[in-house]
């Protein structure tokens, strides 16, 4: 059963030129215990697509401008800030890049924790604190007792990406949003980090959508893909075949101009994209790739590609494909 | 002046320590080790990778080379000269000789000069060129790094991060040096972007015959870069010599685990990253013995009392009880 759809989702931002998208037209929808996981590169959209479903565009420099948010059968835009916080850390719950940046340096682990209860309206007593405690023990953290009462500064990266995780999963969300989760991490506990998130989903049937920009971390964690470039969806598919068989340019150049360990062969240069990130106020009524693109025709600079399947179940949204 | 044995760069014993600050007048004194014991050796046009996670020492180590510190014990031989303890004028000589590339390219550009202001700013201090001269010199080495002349009137504000980039390749340039230190050089821009960096850093090291030492915690990005490696935890070099040796064959447990805790790019490949347990320990009170032992899967009575010796065989540097 699809947990969550998203429909043609538009979120804009007010710019100095009047109101821009960031993100224009994304669709995709995820299943309970499957990870999607999101690819992009920062100005792609993928943060704000999280943010957006998570309802947290501040009304003061964006908003959700179109389409729809579907979950389990509710639409969430448009809901009322309450309907939105019932939900918010009770059935949808995010996991931030910087946990140190993302944790309040004034309180305690274990209050902040349990603040989740609180702000549910089940109180701070002896009941939540020993929930909390179980939740410490579930992303195991050692010495979850001692934990609780440690400030943000006095534990390390990874104990504090666990806490943040113990947060979302207070209520048992039936989705988790992970927006580079371990990209402040090293790679010995990344892979702690990751294998847990992976774990919880099998055991708690949860929906993970994990926004990445580690070519490795998408191969080895989500079972379905969306790469997302200047805004739009530009490839989608089961990562499997996505990575092994790219049709979309970009996704082609990206996976090619990553070194990849044990691949190197001595004097061989990588594979280089030219050019940069176009800017969310740069936005051309064609492809937003074209500019960089090795296959770019006079088509792509006056309409942009829609996503059309090419394998099963995975399509992208590109003229020199369609034509091919 | 090259050293007869042809090596740019040699540092024995290195080591530094930070004083932990006191709560009391009484208390002992305590010292952090960030950099304890380390030997490396460079010969002219090499690259080696330091690889280790935060905390183990890397930039220390990188500071002491550049003598922006001075090591409380060791010796740090440049070009056939001990510069350890060098001063003034001397230490300024040895400065042109070995130049930095910082990690973040938003920081590290002073905002209110111009790129060739940046570029020039070095050669005005060391160098003894005419002002003219110099900014001839400044925009050639900008063109060289793939900039244009008119780019070179603009501030820093108006590149992107990849560009920022390359002034900061550039600007470290502009004296000629032997040694760039690059402090993860790509870490903060975009993933389609780093591959054109990357390979700047290669052209221009086979152009100009420059050696490099490059930081970095992405193994894929030093096996794609270096030819040999240091292996660095807890301040100590635990395992060093050619990439492809230390690599396909690794005899350090933390090396194995750095290695097992990537994940492979290939998704039907796939396995579970390896995990390896708990944290790097705090620095100002490490473990006895092998400082790695608390972690290590191998780990006996002898680990938790004698520090192991470095042993060397083929060019392959262990420091390891129990090396595969």
């Amino acid at each position: 059963m699809t947990l969550l759809s998203v429909n043609n989702l538009a979120t804009e931002f007010n710019t100095q030129a009047g109101p821009r998208r960031a993100i224009d037209g994304v669709s995709f929808s995820v299943e309970r215990g499957e990870v999607l996981g999101i690819v992009g590169e920062s100005g792609s959209g993928k943060s704000v697509t999280a943010l957006s479903i998570m309802g947290l565009i501040d009304p003061q420099v964006g908003r959700i401008s179109g389409g729809s948010i579907t979950f389990d059968g509710r639409d969430l835009v448009g809901l009322k800030l309450a309907e939105l916080q019932a939900l918010r850390g009770k059935r949808i719950s995010m996991v931030f890049q910087e946990p140190l940046s993302a944790l309040n340096p004034c309180f305690t682990i274990g209050d902040q924790i349990g603040e989740v209860f609180v702000a549910h309206g089940d109180g701070a007593g002896a009941a939540t604190r020993a929930r909390v405690l179980e939740l410490l023990k579930l992303v195991h953290i050692p010495d979850p007792e001692g934990i609780l009462r440690r400030y943000p500064h006095e534990i390390s990266g990874g104990m504090r990406q666990r806490a943040m995780i113990a947060m979302a999963l207070a209520y048992t969300p039936d989705l988790l949003i992970a927006d580079e989760p371990t990209t402040a991490l090293d790679v010995t506990i990344q892979a702690q980090v990751l294998n847990l998130i992976d774990r919880l989903r099998q055991e708690l049937k949860l929906a993970v959508i994990l926004i990445t920009h580690d070519i490795g971390i998408v191969a080895q964690y989500t079972d379905r893909v969306a790469v997302m470039y200047g805004g739009r969806i530009v490839e989608t598919g089961p990562a499997e075949t996505l990575l092994s068989a790219p049709r979309h340019p970009y996704t082609i150049g990206l996976l090619a101009s990553v070194p990849r360990l044990g691949a190197r062969r001595p004097g061989e240069r990588l594979q280089e994209i030219p050019g940069t990130v176009p800017s969310i106020t740069e936005i051309l009524p064609g492809c937003r790739f074209a500019s960089r693109c090795a296959h770019r025709m006079s088509r792509c600079d006056e309409q942009a590609p829609a996503l059309v399947e090419r394998a099963p179940g995975q399509a992208a949204a590109c003229w020199w494909t369609e034509a091919a | 002046m090259s050293a007869p044995d042809g090596l740019l760069l040699e540092v024995n014993d290195l080591a530094m320590r930070y004083a932990v600050r006191r709560r009391s007048p009484f208390e002992a004194r305590r010292y952090v080790h960030a950099v304890n014991g380390i030997d490396i050796r460079l010969r002219h046009g090499e690259t080696l990778g330091i690889v280790g996670e935060s905390g183990c020492g890397k930039t220390t180590l990188a500071r002491c080379i550049l003598r922006l510190l001075e090591p409380t014990r060791g010796r740090i031989v440049l070009n056939g000269r001990d510069i350890t303890h060098a001063k003034g004028g001397e230490l300024r000589a040895a400065r042109r000789d070995m130049q930095f590339v910082f990690q973040d390219p938003y920081a590290s550009l002073d905002p209110r000069l111009r790129a060739v202001d940046l570029v020039r700013e070095p050669l005005d201090a060391l160098s003894t060129l005419s002002r003219a001269e110099a900014n001839e010199r400044a925009i050639g080495l900008l063109e060289k790094v793939g900039l244009t002349r008119a780019q070179a009137q603009r501030y820093p504000h108006q590149f992107s991060g990849g560009q920022r980039q390359r002034i900061g390749i550039a600007r470290a340039l502009a004296l000629n040096p032997k040694l760039v230190l690059a402090d993860e050089p790509v870490s903060a821009l975009d993933v389609s972007i780093r591959a054109q960096i990357l390979n700047l850093m290669a052209a221009l090291r086979e152009e100009l015959g420059l050696s490099y030492i490059v930081i970095s915690h992405d193994l894929a990005i030093i096996d794609h870069v270096c030819d040999r490696v240091a292996i660095i935890y807890l301040g100590r070099i635990v395992e060093q010599g050619e990439v492809a040796d230390v690599f396909n064959r690794p005899r350090h447990p933390y090396t194995q685990a750095l290695l097992a805790a990537v994940p492979h790019h290939d998704p039907r490949q796939r396995r579970r990253a390896a995990e390896i347990v708990g944290d790097l320990p705090n620095p100002t009170a490490p473990p006895p013995g092998c400082t790695f032992h608390p972690r290590c899967p191998k780990a006996t009575d002898l680990c938790k009392r004698v520090a192991p010796q470095t042993t060397t065989t083929d060019g392959h540097d262990v420091a390891c009880h129990h090396p595969d």
